[in-house]
Formats: C-alpha cells, sequence, structure tokens
C-alpha cells in the first residue's frame, strides 16, 4: 500500500486554524496530530479524555475530531455537549465502529463527518478539514459580503439628494424598514424604483434574507403563474423536474414585484388569494406551501386608472397599495442633479482609474435645464459618456449630449413658464445647428442680437 | 463474528527471525520524512500496547466482558494502522464477541495469540532503533 504527503491548498487564508483531537489512545492520536501538524497553518492539540478538553473549550478551536469510543463516556454524549456549549465548533466524529445507524444519527445531530477507523483515515480527514475550511472561507465571505451589501443599500449613502422632495422619500423609507407593511413605490423609469425597495428591504430586519425581484413586464404571460408559484414535475410540457417559485425563493425575505400594473387580470386574483392566505399553491400541485414574505410592488402607471379603466382588480390594488411612496422625478429634484452628476462622474473615474474630472459651471447649467425624461438612469449615462468624450479634467457643456427628440418632446410636458421654454428651445436648436447664431435665428425667426443678448445674460450657451 | 481456536493456533507458529508481522508504511507516511517521529512512534508503541494487551487478557481472565470489548476497540486501530494483519480480524473478534457476550470461551485464546504478536512485534521493532 502506498501513502501520498498531503498537499497544502494555497488558496488557504494565512490564519492558525485550531484543530483539537480527542483520542484515548496514545498511540493513535499522537499519529494523527502529527500528521495534521503538517500544515502550519494549523495548530494541533491532542486530549486522551473529553473533561481535559472541555477545560480548553473556550479556546474556541474550529474543528473538533473525536474518537467516538472514550472511556466512561460515548462521542454522541460529547458531541452534544459541544454543541450546547458552542454551536459553531465544527466535529468530525473517528469512529472504529462500522454502524450505518450510528454515524446517521451523529450526523443529523450535528457532526461535520463521520469517518471510520481504517487505512485512510488520516487521508480523508485530512480532506475533511480543507473541505471545512473551505466553507467555513465562504461562509466568512458571504457574512462580508452581506454586511457589505447592506452598507452599499444604505440609503443616506445610495439614494443621493438633498432636495425637499427626495427628504420625503427618505422619511418614508425609515417609516417601512420597521414593518412588514406592503409598499407600493410609484415613480417615472429610471428614477431607482427597484433601489428604493433595496433601501428598504437591506434596512429592515430580513436583510440577512433573500431579495427577489421579479419584473412581471419581462416575463411572457405564459410563464408568469410558472415563475410565481413554481411547478410540479408534469405540470406541462417542459415542466421535467419540480421548480420552486419566486414566493418560495423569497420566504421570510422580500419579494419585489416590478412593474405590477402589467400582471395578468386572471393571475391578479391568484396573487390577491396569495397574499391573504399567506399561502401558495405551485402550478399542477394540489397542497399548499406557508410562505411569509414581505412584498414590495413598483410601477410606473397611474394604477388607481388602471382600476377605473377595468384593467387592474381594486381588491388587489387595496391589498398592495400599503404604503405608497412616490418618487419624484429627476427634474423636480433641484439641484440633486448636480450633486448626482458629480457622485456619477467621480464614480466612473475611480472604476475606470481616470484622474478626478470636474463639471463646469456652464454644464451645470446646462444640466439644470435638461428634462431628464430618463431621470437618474439617464443622467448617469450622460456623465459617463460626458467622461469619455471630454479630454481635460473638465466637462465643458459640448461633452454633455442628450437624447434631443425626446428630450423636446418631454419638453411640452414640463410646467414652465413661456420664458424658460423659449429659452430651452433656442438652446436645443443651438445645440443642434453646433452653435450658429445667424442659421438658428433664421429657423426660428427672430433676431440674431435677441441671442447674443440672452448669452451676455447667461441664460444661453453658444461656447 | 466468531472465529475458532483452530484458525487461531495458525499462526502462533510466527518466527521472530521470520518476517516482519507488522508494516511501518502509515507511519512513515505520516512522518512527512521525519526519522525522528518515526522512532518516537516505535517508542510509544513499545511502551503503550504491552499494557493494553495485559490489560486485554486480565480483563479475559475475570471475564469482565465490557473492559474486554473497550481495551479490544482501543488495541484496534493501532494493529490496523502498524498492519499487524495476523491478528486484525482476532482483534475485532473479541471486541465483537465480549460486547455480545457470545462464544466468550475462545476468547481467552485469542488474547494470548494477540499476546503473543504484539511481544513478537516489539522484539522486532526494538531491532529497528537499535
Amino acid at each position: 500500500m502506498r501513502y501520498r504527503l498531503p498537499i497544502f491548498n494555497p488558496t488557504m487564508k494565512n490564519q492558525t486554524f485550531k484543530v483539537y483531537i480527542i483520542e484515548d489512545d496514545t498511540w493513535y492520536g499522537s499519529m494523527l496530530q502529527h500528521y495534521l501538524s503538517l500544515n502550519p497553518e494549523y495548530e494541533v492539540k491532542r486530549f486522551e479524555t473529553p473533561g481535559d478538553f472541555f477545560a480548553e473549550l473556550h479556546n474556541k478551536p474550529d474543528v473538533v475530531t473525536l474518537d467516538y469510543s472514550l472511556p466512561d463516556c460515548d462521542g454522541a454524549e460529547v458531541l452534544r455537549k459541544i454543541k450546547e456549549t458552542n454551536p459553531e465548533v465544527r466535529v468530525i466524529i473517528i469512529s472504529g465502529q462500522e454502524d450505518v445507524a450510528t454515524a446517521i444519527n451523529l450526523l443529523k445531530n450535528g457532526a461535520f463527518d463521520y469517518i471510520v477507523k481504517d487505512d485512510d483515515t488520516k487521508d480523508r480527514l485530512w480532506n475533511s478539514i480543507l473541505h471545512l475550511r473551505e466553507i467555513s472561507d465562504l461562509k466568512q465571505e458571504v457574512e462580508t459580503l452581506k454586511i457589505q451589501v447592506g452598507r452599499k443599500y444604505d440609503f443616506s449613502e445610495m439614494i443621493i439628494g438633498k432636495s425637499e422632495a427626495i427628504k420625503k422619500v427618505f422619511a418614508l423609507i425609515e417609516k417601512a424598514v420597521n414593518t412588514n407593511i406592503t409598499v407600493s413605490i410609484t415613480g417615472e423609469t429610471g428614477s431607482g424604483k427597484e433601489m428604493v425597495a433595496k433601501a428598504i428591504h437591506y434596512n429592515s430586519p430580513r436583510q440577512k434574507l433573500p431579495f427577489v425581484t421579479v419584473n412581471v413586464a419581462a416575463i411572457p404571460k405564459d410563464l408568469i403563474e410558472s415563475e410565481l408559484f413554481g411547478h410540479e414535475k408534469g405540470a406541462f410540457t417542459g415542466a421535467i423536474t419540480r421548480r420552486i417559485g419566486k414566493f418560495e425563493e423569497a420566504d421570510k425575505g422580500t419579494l419585489f414585484l416590478d412593474e405590477i400594473g402589467e400582471l395578468d387580470i386572471n393571475l391578479q386574483s391568484k396573487l390577491l388569494r396569495v397574499l391573504q392566505e399567506k399561502e401558495i399553491t405551485r402550478v399542477g400541485g394540489n397542497g399548499t406551501v406557508k410562505i411569509d414574505v414581505r412584498i414590495i410592488v413598483a410601477t410606473h402607471k397611474n394604477l388607481m386608472e388602471e382600476v377605473k379603466n377595468k384593467n387592474f382588480r381594486e381588491d388587489l390594488y387595496y391589498r398592495l397599495i400599503g404604503m405608497p411612496v412616490n418618487i419624484p422625478p429627476l427634474r423636480e429634484r433641484d439641484n440633486d442633479i448636480c450633486i448626482l452628476a458629480k457622485t456619477f462622474t467621480d464614480n466612473f473615474c475611480k472604476e475606470n482609474k481616470l484622474p478626478k474630472k470636474t463639471i463646469s459651471p456652464e454644464t451645470q447649467q446646462k444640466l439644470l435645464q435638461y428634462s431628464f425624461p430618463g431621470n437618474v438612469r439617464e443622467l448617469k449615462s450622460v456623465m459617463e459618456l460626458a467622461v469619455v468624450m471630454a479630454d481635460d479634467e473638465i466637462i465643458l457643456p459640448e461633452h454633455i449630449t442628450f437624447n434631443t427628440t425626446s428630450s423636446i418632446a418631454d419638453l411640452l410636458g414640463k410646467e414652465i413658464t413661456l420664458k424658460e421654454f423659449e429659452t430651452q428651445v433656442i438652446q436645443h436648436y443651438l445645440d443642434k445647428y453646433d452653435k450658429d447664431v445667424l442659421l438658428v435665428a433664421k429657423k426660428l425667426d427672430i433676431g440674431k442680437s435677441t441671442i447674443y443678448r440672452m448669452v451676455q445674460m447667461g441664460e444661453l450657451n453658444i461656447k | 463474528m466468531e472465529t475458532t481456536l483452530l484458525n487461531n493456533q495458525g499462526s502462533k507458529n510466527n518466527s521472530i527471525a521470520g518476517e516482519k508481522l507488522y508494516s511501518l508504511a502509515m507511519v512513515e507516511a505520516v512522518s512527512g520524512g521525519n526519522k525522528e517521529f518515526i522512532k518516537k512512534m516505535i517508542l510509544l508503541f513499545i511502551d503503550t500496547i504491552p499494557k493494553d494487551v495485559i490489560l486485554l487478557k486480565n480483563s479475559c481472565a475475570s471475564k469482565d466482558w465490557a473492559q474486554v470489548a473497550k481495551t479490544a476497540h482501543k488495541l484496534k486501530s493501532t494493529i490496523d494502522s502498524m498492519a499487524i494483519r495476523s491478528i486484525q480480524q482476532d482483534i475485532r473478534t473479541i471486541e465483537t464477541n465480549a460486547k455480545l457476550q457470545t462464544s466468550v470461551e475462545i476468547l481467552p485464546d485469542l488474547a494470548e495469540k494477540i499476546n503473543h504478536t504484539i511481544n513478537t512485534c516489539i522484539v522486532q521493532l526494538s531491532g529497528e532503533i537499535a
């Protein structure tokens, strides 16, 4: 028989990993101790009695290898006491018994692994500890990421703005996080509805549990029922296995139903029943599954209008409306446009390792004059393009490019004064015709001196 | 699991001067090339195992089957690790029969066989570190 020396895993973190061995057989225990000590990252201690071990348990070992047959005390009892004292400690049972029932019981009671004493014990123990370390590292990574995600959705950091309009949204989020009330978020496209939903979830007591998003408009009508509620094997052609739906996936967490106004009228009654009964029935299934899900919905539509037009059930509307949060369009958020523009510019420069760029006052003015029909999402892409277009460290108005077709259409829908309207129309033409004042004056049938006077007043930009 | 007295007698003829009754392959593999460790394990074997074998014999003589099962169980892993093939099955028979208290009349002879084999091993092992 040939024996292999252990191979060290180079990905392991360079930190001491405490391995405690409980083994009454001095000879066998010494052998295991020496073998595991070949890994320099392990701090290995050996105990011949459970009493000696429990006196050291306060030092928090990462893993304990436990001989099942100890004098005057069996391994099951020692395992129970370890788990009672510190459930985080992983226990690997090493046993001379080849009894399957005993092994299953030990694993059920929290043992990490069960290894029978034979020629391969040392290799299996080595691999089991490596596996355990990988799981521990992954667990640690998940915890760290959860904290990072929590910070990411700290709404005072991620939903940026100081306007009165956005402060009202902050106040509503603060009220929403401490209860399970259904939240209905409305707002124009790109205004940040999903960001608000995540801010509520990641600041609520459910923050460590799933946040599941379903964009109702993006899923074909034929599939939405199965997507939401899951299906049993054979429920329909192609359902070759049982699949859980988004409601079950989000159990104990939050389900965000984006574009809820697009939900098929036939499914609305099923959704209403789920919300009332707090249980779902998978497609093709007979039994029900209890669920505990916090619901957040969002729509860009006026749901009340949809109810009046018989496109949305009134009873479901009242069930979903819960706490309404209306996100204001960017154009109604005063100077938030400039604050956000700076943030997006800084972030993009940092992510792409570019020198920091500043936004000129004229550029800020141009941004403030624009209506941003695509809201925050549009501003972000405008600023990222501007950073790319700007050769120097200052972003000038000519680096800002808007979708002019939609801006004119949107301009007509804005509540602004005639003077502001006039200014924006002239600026639009100036942008369109490369700041050619004479051509713009001719196109708009106004005097060129009118344009120059407005430029002098700072109302128009021809640079 | 049971074994007959006839089978036990078969391996009593192991010669001290003959083929080694054990293998140090596992100890050498575990050592990582550390010869001191191999020597330490041989000395530990010589120091601790005979005490357990005597306990096994005495417990058989006093018919303390619970103690016999425990001691056999403890010896089993060391006998396996040292690959002392001629008594691997016998130590298991002692453990099982003592635990179930079946055919216990064969156990003293099996214990004596184990004692004899271990003593031979010790003589051979002493030669390894001399």
